[in-house]
């Protein structure tokens, strides 16, 4: 439950696999009756809240379901458009669910190549040569670790930042993937991971992880 | 049990034999599957052995034949014959697991047998930034006491290449579209030198990435980094002179 989720770059910077193994998620489910008194916009192919922050429902959540429909985007997925439905007023009272929106696919690969030129541009910046690159990014929800094997795979772990035993982790995921990603003949290097065993086997190491982690030695 | 890898490895070769009818293309034929196997196993013997990096080739030579070697094959070659510049070492190896039973006919003479080790050695060692070049000096299904892996290190022969024909680069101006790149030299000769390998690497990214452009379907093929950071071509150059005046740079 405190690791959150696993990235692995490959050398040009692409992400080729992901998982998150816990997201922790805040989500509200409100009735409300005409006028809406939350302020609503587009944004980013999302409908969020703009103005109007109560009872859990802050700025920048954004519209995830409308009374039990999910919502994809703009548009529910009976194919309403959200914005124009909350604003007759013969569709109320509506239940709406608000919560933090989750990273899409393609955000994701933006993100993984943006924090590879983050780690390329710190190898450059260190004082001392031979650097090895990023190892931690420290915030006060997360704490972002990343290995960088010699041939140039990154693995990325987000979790909690108490999690410990991180280091140990990260080793025994260069591993799994060493066994069943490169021993897979049917894949090709540097391409996205679509392999079964893989991916079990990783959620095995992070369930041990997390259990015998957080209240063990330092990472 | 190595029987079953032994067998396995003969009917790889005997099939190949028969499919392609020529020594030399099945010589290739088992340096390129070597080479795909190289690639792979790098991360797996990285991941389980725990070295760090090499910082010269003499200890890359140690590593492979004290840890990679034992490791995968169960022996440990010795290193000897190494070249005055450091450069090149052959690994003797006593016993070759591949060839327990073999022997080689005549209208095969050319055939080197063990050539995928040759294949996994490159392979490997191009996935650490190290290009090689590897073959068999000598072989013991060919009538030789012992069987002999050559390895040269062709990165650091860049570099002399560069140095004893330094004053030559300005003759080299008319064949070269864009003078600017005499001034990547200075990042050359620094990237060039096998400790300095992990800042290749970095260079290389600066040049290949544009961050928010790497978002094409990761379906599609991805260029590896290697492609870019072509400072070596593999194979190694005719002749000093002739690589020199022809592309001495690559893709530069």
């Amino acid at each position: 439950m405190a690791i959150f989720s696993v990235y692995i770059v490959n050398k040009a910077g692409g992400l080729i696999y992901q998982y998150d193994s816990y997201v922790p998620r805040s989500e509200n489910e409100k009735t409300f009756s005409f006028p809406l008194d939350l302020v609503l916009k587009t944004h980013d192919e999302r409908v969020v809240v703009a103005f109007g922050q109560r009872d859990g429902i802050r700025v920048g959540h954004a519209v995830l379901s409308i009374n039990g429909v999910d919502v994809n985007g703009r548009y529910t997925s009976d194919g309403k458009e959200v914005i124009e439905y909350l604003k007759d007023p013969t569709n109320y009272p509506v239940a709406i669910r608000f919560g933090r929106p989750r990273l899409s696919s393609n955000e994701k690969l933006m993100l993984a190549s943006m924090f590879h030129s983050l780690f390329a541009i710190g190898s450059q910046l260190s004082p001392e040569e031979k650097s090895s690159g990023i190892e931690m990014l420290e915030t006060d929800t997360f704490k972002l670790h990343c290995f960088q094997t010699l041939t140039g795979i990154k693995f990325i772990i987000l979790a909690d930042p108490r999690q410990a035993g991180i280091d140990s982790l990260l080793r025994k995921i260069y591993e799994i993937y060493s066994d069943f990603a490169l021993k897979n003949p049917f894949y090709s290097l540097e391409m996205p991971i679509r392999c079964e065993l893989f991916d079990q086997n990783l959620k095995l190491a992070l369930e041990v992880a997390e259990k015998a982690g957080t209240f063990g030695p330092g990472s | 049990n190595s029987e079953l890898f032994t067998l396995t490895y003969g009917a790889l070769v005997t099939q190949l034999c028969k499919d392609y009818e020529n020594d030399e293309e099945v010589n290739k034929q088992l340096d390129k599957m070597g080479y795909n196997i190289g690639v792979r196993l790098i991360e797996d013997f990285l991941a389980r052995s725990s070295v760090g990096r090499c910082h010269d080739f003499r200890e890359t030579a140690d590593v492979i034949a004290k840890v990679a070697f034992k490791m995968y094959l169960g022996i440990t070659p010795s290193v000897t014959n190494w070249s005055p510049a450091g450069d090149e070492f052959s690994l003797i190896l006593e016993s070759n697991p591949l060839v327990d039973f073999v022997e080689l006919p005549d209208n095969h003479s050319g055939l080197v047998y063990s050539n995928l080790l040759c294949g996994v050695l490159r392979g490997a060692l191009e996935m650490v930034q190290m290009a090689v070049d590897v073959k068999f000096a000598q072989d013991t299904l060919r009538g030789d006491n012992v069987t002999e892996i050559r390895m040269k290190f062709i990165k650091r022969n860049l570099i002399l290449l560069l140095l004893i024909l330094a004053p030559e680069w300005w003759l080299l101006a008319p064949f070269i579209a864009h003078l600017e790149v005499l001034q990547v030299l200075d990042h050359l000769f620094l990237v060039a030198l096998p400790g300095e390998a992990e800042d290749s690497f970095s260079l290389d990214q600066e040049s290949v990435q544009q961050p928010l452009a790497a978002t094409p379907a990761p379906n599609l093929a991805v260029e590896d980094f290697i492609s870019h950071g072509a400072l070596w071509d593999v194979e190694t150059p005719p002749s000093a002179r002739e690589a020199v005046t022809k592309h001495p740079w690559g893709r530069y």
